[in-house]
């Protein structure tokens, strides 16, 4: 069975382990639980018949003391860049990592997955107003929910497509 | 120092090891390790569900983190390196949800070649629980600071919205067009940001502004719509309104309203000390005042107004700078800086304006 490394990459607190329970388990906790170093969970998928086995590295967010240790990625097919819809600052972080990872690995498929789409009504969503020009500058964006599940599946599916292309 | 096929078995380094909660493999070859005394619980737990006991460990399928990390391993033990090679925390769940910290090491000692994996949940648990509470509060303070922004955007919006009614009567009142005194708000905006001021004091002058002639208010239709020239008499009446404004605005807790009160008063004041009602001269005028006045004259300039027809923005130009002698020279120098924004909102103003929407009355 093919195995691919996908990493989780995004400021603490964004939702990354909550979108890979999402995927993994179906299930999301409201309680916040702060990943400390990495964990790595599987999960099989399927994709034109083949199967795909995904190792999803769940990496401790960034913040100002703890900085995304990049030999983590090594042998990664692809990441998933995660922020949170309703703080404007963690978009930010996001493109400071994208910058870094691409500096230390080359280019790899990503996405970029905006996350708690849930909670729309305390998105600052207007301030973010790279998100447009990121756009058209050629990123993938997905507004995701880990709560409700929306577009999660979806998320891995579209990396996992590119990551085999 | 113990053959190649012994295992750790002192007492003493055994109940180390069980005290430490740690794992200790020596390689055989790459890839392939066999245990060193006890293995501990965290790991059996974890990792030895179906692998015969004392191995050969291989870590690829059973724990991909320590695969990851031999990947590094691998080259620090064949150049015999010194020190320790660190992995950083992982963590793993066993088939119970409880959670595990665990860091794996590799040294050389001697000819052999050492994995250490510990676990370290306990050690840990402190600095864990403290970063946990650090990011907790900083989210909380995020939260904080969010819903303090919401709440002052909300004040902001309401007075902006009294300010605008208030200009609304003012509009009807004076016969002025709505679009000249929101067109001086904008220009005072552009100019107190290039002069330096804060964001706050930024938007507070785009509202208080545009309230310089409130005081118009109070002034009688026949004076204030009169088509001749004034008397000097009815001229003395005309020559009350920012006195007249300031008192409909003064002692006001909202700082945007003092501003425009100072800026009601002062507004006719020349920097050569030849306006009126105070006769004031120089940095004794409110500096809101004296931004405020070169933008309702050089706006009044180049649009309609009651006694005389509009000029191009250039004549304009021409006039505001042969009276620069009555305006702050840093405001004049600032205000030169940013004509083309100035004519881009006139501009656009004037599109509007053809569109049916710039005159009140």
């Amino acid at each position: 069975m093919i195995q691919k490394k996908i990493c989780m990459l995004g400021t603490f607190a964004v939702g990354k382990t909550s979108i890979v329970r999402r995927f993994t388990e179906d299930m999301f906790s409201e309680k916040y639980l702060t990943t400390v170093g990495v964990k790595i969970d599987k999960k099989e998928v399927e994709l034109d018949g083949d199967k795909v086995m995904l190792l999803l590295w769940d990496l401790e967010g960034e913040d100002d003391f703890t900085e995304i240790k990049l030999s983590y990625l090594r042998g990664a097919s692809g990441y998933l860049l995660v922020a949170d819809g309703t703080r404007a600052e963690t978009f930010d972080i996001v493109i400071d990592i994208q910058k870094k990872v691409e500096a230390s690995l080359g280019t790899l498929p990503f996405l970029l997955l905006i996350n708690k789409c849930d909670l729309t009504d305390l998105w600052e969503i207007e301030e973010m107003d790279g998100l447009q020009r990121l756009s058209e500058n050629g990123w993938d964006l997905l507004t995701t929910s880990a709560k409700t599940g929306l577009n999660v599946d979806t998320a891995f599916a579209k990396l996992v497509a590119r990551m085999i292309r | 120092m113990k053959g190649p096929d012994e295992k750790i078995t002192e007492p003493l380094l055994v109940e180390l090891m069980a005290a430490l909660d740690m794992l200790v493999l020596e390689r055989i070859k790459a890839y392939e390790y066999r245990v060193q005394g006890e293995i501990p619980k965290f790991f059996r737990r974890l990792y030895l569900d179906g692998v015969p006991e004392g191995g050969p460990f291989r870590f690829w399928e059973i724990a991909p983190f320590i695969d990851h990390f031999l990947e590094q391993a691998e080259p620090f033990w064949m150049l015999g390196s010194r020190g320790r090679l660190n992995s950083g925390t992982w963590i793993e769940n066993d088939i119970k949800g409880n959670r595990y910290q665990l860091n794996a090491s590799a040294l050389c000692i001697g000819d052999s070649r050492i994995l250490l994996i510990q676990n370290l949940s306990q050690e840990n648990e402190i600095q864990s629980k403290l970063k946990q509470s650090a990011r907790e509060a900083m989210l909380a303070k995020r939260t904080l600071e969010a819903q303090v922004k919401a709440r002052t955007k909300d004040i902001r919006n309401r007075e902006e919205e009294l300010a605008v009614r208030l200009l609304s009567a003012i509009e009807y009142r004076h016969g002025d067009t709505g679009a000249h005194i929101r067109r001086i708000g904008l220009y005072a905006e552009l100019l107190a940001a290039k002069l330096g001021w804060t964001p706050e004091q930024c938007y507070d002058i785009r509202i208080a502004a545009p309230l310089h002639d409130v005081g118009m208010i109070a002034i009688p239709d026949s004076i204030l719509l009169k088509p001749r020239r004034l008397n000097p008499e009815e001229f003395d009446i005309l020559m009350k309104h920012p006195e007249i404004g300031y008192e409909m605005l003064k002692d006001s807790e909202i700082p945007l309203l003092r501003m425009a009160a100072d800026i009601a008063r002062y507004h006719h004041e020349k920097w050569d000390g030849t306006g009126y009602p105070e006769g004031l001269s120089g940095d004794a005028i409110p500096q809101s005042a004296r931004l405020t006045t070169i933008c309702d004259i050089f706006d009044a300039l180049i649009n309609s107004q009651v006694y005389r027809g509009s000029l191009t923005f250039e004549s304009a130009t021409e006039i505001i700078k042969s009276e620069s002698h009555r305006f702050d020279p840093d405001i004049y120098s600032c205000f030169v800086d940013i004509l083309p924004e100035i004519r881009a909102i006139w501009w656009q103003n004037l599109q509007e304006g053809s569109k049916g929407e710039n005159t009140v009355k």
